[in-house]
């Protein structure tokens, strides 16, 4: 993550400053892995883009506030991970009640129509798009991210008991997912 | 098979997902280790898991699009010229 020799942290309280090009490394830096995390963990992987420009422009925002108590890291994930969710409610108005089933549609994720070489990865996204958001941002942060159980439940403010349980629940209904080979068109 | 067994497979299987995915400390490892070495239904459940664990990996990383840069800075330079005091 490291680039030049200056730390994400450094960057930030460089960017807090006023150096423009110190915001322009942690794009450099953490567009890819935020862009990947909302392809997967959000319910359309379409949307990934707007999130994106969303994460960075509330980093913009927060920048004033910002204190260099935690890693970088975490912050904007935490940061992303709020952006998601709030898009996540914005969808589910009017539609159904918010609960941890809520964003269970199916996913209509138009990369897997324009990637047909890369089936496994496409029936994986939609399988992983068709979870609960909170079983889906575990899966998501532990093996794409390589966040650990612990890092997990402190950025979403649970036990790490319960991280443990949401990927069990995870991890079984994937299998479901992958084993009938409904590519998340309909509900198993 | 007795309740007892029930319970501990079900204890087990629960871990599964943290196994394969390194999450458990050494001494939770061995004693599912050892479960899984006398019980042939635990060990299809981790061979599942494995696979689906495995499945995950095929789900690549993208680049975003380069067009995304430009539009990030731009959103950034509006909403600063739209809250300027």
């Amino acid at each position: 993550m490291e680039e030049g020799h200056r730390t994400d942290e450094e960057l930030m309280l460089a960017y807090q400053r006023g150096e423009r090009e110190a915001f322009e490394d942690l794009y450099g830096r953490y567009a890819k892995p935020i862009y990947n995390f909302f392809r997967r963990a959000a319910s359309d992987a379409g949307a990934a883009d707007d999130l994106l420009q969303k994460t960075f422009l509330k980093l913009h925002v927060a920048r004033r506030v910002y204190r260099p108590e935690g890693s970088f890291r975490s912050w904007i994930f935490t940061i992303a991970r709020n952006v998601l969710r709030d898009d996540a409610r914005q969808r589910s108005r009017g539609r159904v009640a918010e609960t941890d089933e809520f964003d269970e549609q199916v996913s209509t994720d138009p990369v897997s129509r324009v990637r047909p070489s890369a089936e496994i990865g496409l029936m994986v996204t939609e399988a992983l798009g068709t979870l609960p958001l909170t079983q889906r941002e575990v899966i998501v942060l532990n093996r794409y991210h390589g966040m650990n159980y612990a890092e997990i439940g402190e950025l979403l403010g649970v036990s790490e008991n319960a991280v443990k349980q949401r990927a069990f629940q995870a991890m079984r209904r994937l299998r479901q997912r992958l084993s009938t080979g409904e590519e998340g068109r309909g509900r198993g | 098979m007795s309740d007892e067994h029930v319970k501990l497979c079900h204890e087990v299987r629960i871990q599964l997902p943290a196994l394969v995915a390194g999450q458990l400390d050494a001494q939770a490892r061995a004693e599912i280790e050892r479960h899984l070495s006398f019980c042939p239904g635990c060990q299809f459940e981790w061979q599942a898991n494995e696979l689906v664990w495995r499945c995950l990996t095929e789900c690549e990383d993208v680049d975003p699009p380069a067009e995304l840069r430009k539009r990030v800075f731009e959103a950034i330079e509006e909403h600063d010229r739209t809250h300027t005091e």
